[in-house]
């Protein structure tokens, strides 16, 4: 498995569903989401807040919250994992979201606003530029890629 | 161009204390997601709950892009906080900013160039002891 990444709208196929607003599409699958490893992490990464159980979490201000209180990038990731079938729009995931979701090994995405990548890791992704597929195992590859042909 | 009501926001919530120069009409808000940015849209909109000055109005994903777009040009004097600005803004909206002379806007978003914004009105939210302020690409 491998994270496929589509760079522009127009790449994805007709009928595929689009997560555009992952806040409110979070708060569809937040009372039934399986809290798994990749959730405590994207939890604990992005916004480095705790698990608590239910639908709480710890946030790194001291505060027992509602997982609606996550920040939208990382609702977005968690999106990801849970999508049923449909590809998740990271447009208003920031730079720490979307490295992380970067790092994910399955799962779609739109992606269409070019990473900033300072320091290089291994992605294992696919990368769809209209009818190619390019395996693309760098980050910054893939940051250089979306800069000079991907994107808005 | 947008009017330019107010060159700050300053509240404080007991916990958390903003205080936001604002150098124009438009502010374009950036910055890594759990930044601030929608903490500072949500705990805003809280202390505004209790006020009857209604000088600031509040948009985010849960409006849709023809709602943001009627409200803004209903409102007058005021300043209209928009939150998931890209999944909101398009060409029709951006130039509705641009050309709005009844309302100044801060915008939280990521896709700078589709924003009617100029580069001294570009900032991050930066954050010390929970207290957060704007820092500009440049002055």
């Amino acid at each position: 498995m491998s994270l496929t990444v589509y760079m522009r709208k127009k790449d994805i196929p007709d009928g595929v569903g689009i997560i555009n607003n992952n806040d409110v599409y979070f708060e569809s699958i937040k009372d039934l989401l399986n809290v798994d490893d990749t959730v405590l992490h994207m939890l604990d990464s992005i916004d480095q807040s705790v698990y608590r159980g239910g639908t709480n979490i710890l946030t790194r201000y001291g505060e027992i919250l509602d997982m609606t209180y996550s920040s939208t990038g990382c609702k977005t990731a968690i999106n990801i994992g849970n999508s049923n079938g449909k590809i998740v729009n990271c447009i208003e995931a920031g730079n720490n979201a979307v490295k992380e979701i970067l790092k994910l090994k399955d799962g779609t995405i739109l992606l269409e606003l070019a990473p900033y990548i300072p320091d290089d890791f291994e992605i294992d992704c696919k990368l769809i530029d209209g009818n190619k597929e390019l395996k693309i195992t760098s980050a910054r590859k893939l940051s250089e890629i979306l800069q000079h042909i991907g994107g808005r | 161009m947008a009017k330019f009501i107010s060159d700050s926001i300053y509240f404080n919530t007991g916990r958390f204390e903003f205080d936001f120069k604002l150098n124009g009409d438009v502010t374009l808000i950036l910055g890594d997601s759990s930044s601030g940015k929608t903490l500072f849209f949500n705990k805003l909109r809280a202390m505004e709950v209790g006020s009857s000055l209604g000088k600031y109005r509040f948009l985010n994903g849960y409006n849709n892009t023809d709602e943001v777009k009627a409200l803004c040009k209903m409102y007058k004097d005021q300043i209209i906080v928009l939150d998931n600005a890209d999944i909101l803004i398009d060409l029709e909206l951006r130039n509705l900013i641009h050309s709005d002379e009844n309302n100044q806007y801060v915008i939280m978003g990521r896709y700078v160039n589709m924003y009617p914004v100029e580069r001294n009105c570009i900032a991050f939210i930066r954050e010390f002891n929970r207290r957060f302020e704007l820092r500009y690409l440049s002055r």
